[in-house]
């Protein structure tokens, strides 16, 4: 394996065209194929894309409930990438809250269903526990994505999910 | 000149004398899957925890990042890892 300190920088796109093939994944109901039967996966209330060219630097932020993401598709007919989404899962009546950072696929502001409050002392290791476990579903998520996406990234058929996505961004 | 030394000197001593204020991380250990799973992603924390982890244990920590998760997490054959070592970015406007 390469060196980290390289390959975190040569490599981070990566992470940016992978939120990027996720927000296209969500937007075409592709993602539902790759998902458990009955969960879904959609845009939260946060897109952070960025965009260089030349010297000069632009950064958009997408914030708010239901936003229209229609400057976050002109930014990426732009040549900006997505640098940062939130994103809601749903399982059974069980949702997550989430965000995913591209360049270093860590997830942050993590809200997991209720799972009550601590009554006793002993109750605390059972709280715990069950807080690790639904921490651990977004992240095997994320990382099952990414598993598939990379899967895609190094095989022939990512033209074509290119083509798509163009077509998808020009629409 | 000895009013700069004085005034090192009183600030270095007051630094001394104020409590250390902690700041408490969670972590996870999956010791059957080999996976940590660290609560912060304040980058200077992160790698004062992979060098407590180092002379605690002994053990060198892998931080997972797109280019490692890729390599190391997503069972890619031989020529899938050198394809992977050639990409570049994608450009999706056209």
């Amino acid at each position: 394996m390469l060196d980290a300190s390289i390959s975190y920088y040569r490599y981070a796109f990566l992470g940016c065209e992978f939120l990027t093939w996720v927000w296209y994944s969500v937007s075409s109901s592709d993602i539902n194929k790759l998902l458990k039967k009955g969960d879904s996966l959609e845009i939260g209330n946060k897109i952070v894309l960025e965009r260089t060219l030349h010297d000069s630097f632009e950064k958009i932020t997408i914030k708010g409930k239901d936003a229209d993401l229609e400057e976050g598709i002109i930014s990426l007919k732009k040549g900006a990438v997505v640098k940062e989404i939130n994103l809601l899962y749903k399982s059974g009546e069980k949702e997550w809250f989430f965000t995913v950072t591209g360049e270093t696929l860590s997830l942050s502001n993590i809200k997991t269903p209720d799972i009550g409050f601590i009554e006793t002392k002993n109750a605390v290791d059972g709280f715990a526990i069950e807080k690790i476990f639904l921490y651990n579903v977004v992240c095997y998520l994320i990382s099952d994505l990414f598993k598939i996406f990379i899967k895609i990234r190094v095989s022939d058929k990512w033209l074509s999910v290119v083509s798509d996505i163009r077509k998808w961004i020009n629409t | 000149m000895k009013k700069k030394l004085v005034k090192e000197h009183v600030v270095s001593v007051l630094l001394l004398r104020l409590p250390a204020t902690p700041n408490i991380y969670d972590v996870v250990w999956d010791y059957e899957k080999s996976m940590i799973s660290f609560f912060s992603n304040n980058k200077s924390v992160s790698e004062d925890f992979e060098t407590l982890f180092q002379r605690s244990f002994n053990k060198h920590l892998i931080r997972i990042f797109p280019y490692s998760a890729a390599d190391l997490l997503s069972n890619l054959s031989d020529q899938e890892r050198d394809t992977l070592s050639h990409l570049s970015l994608t450009k999706f406007m056209e």
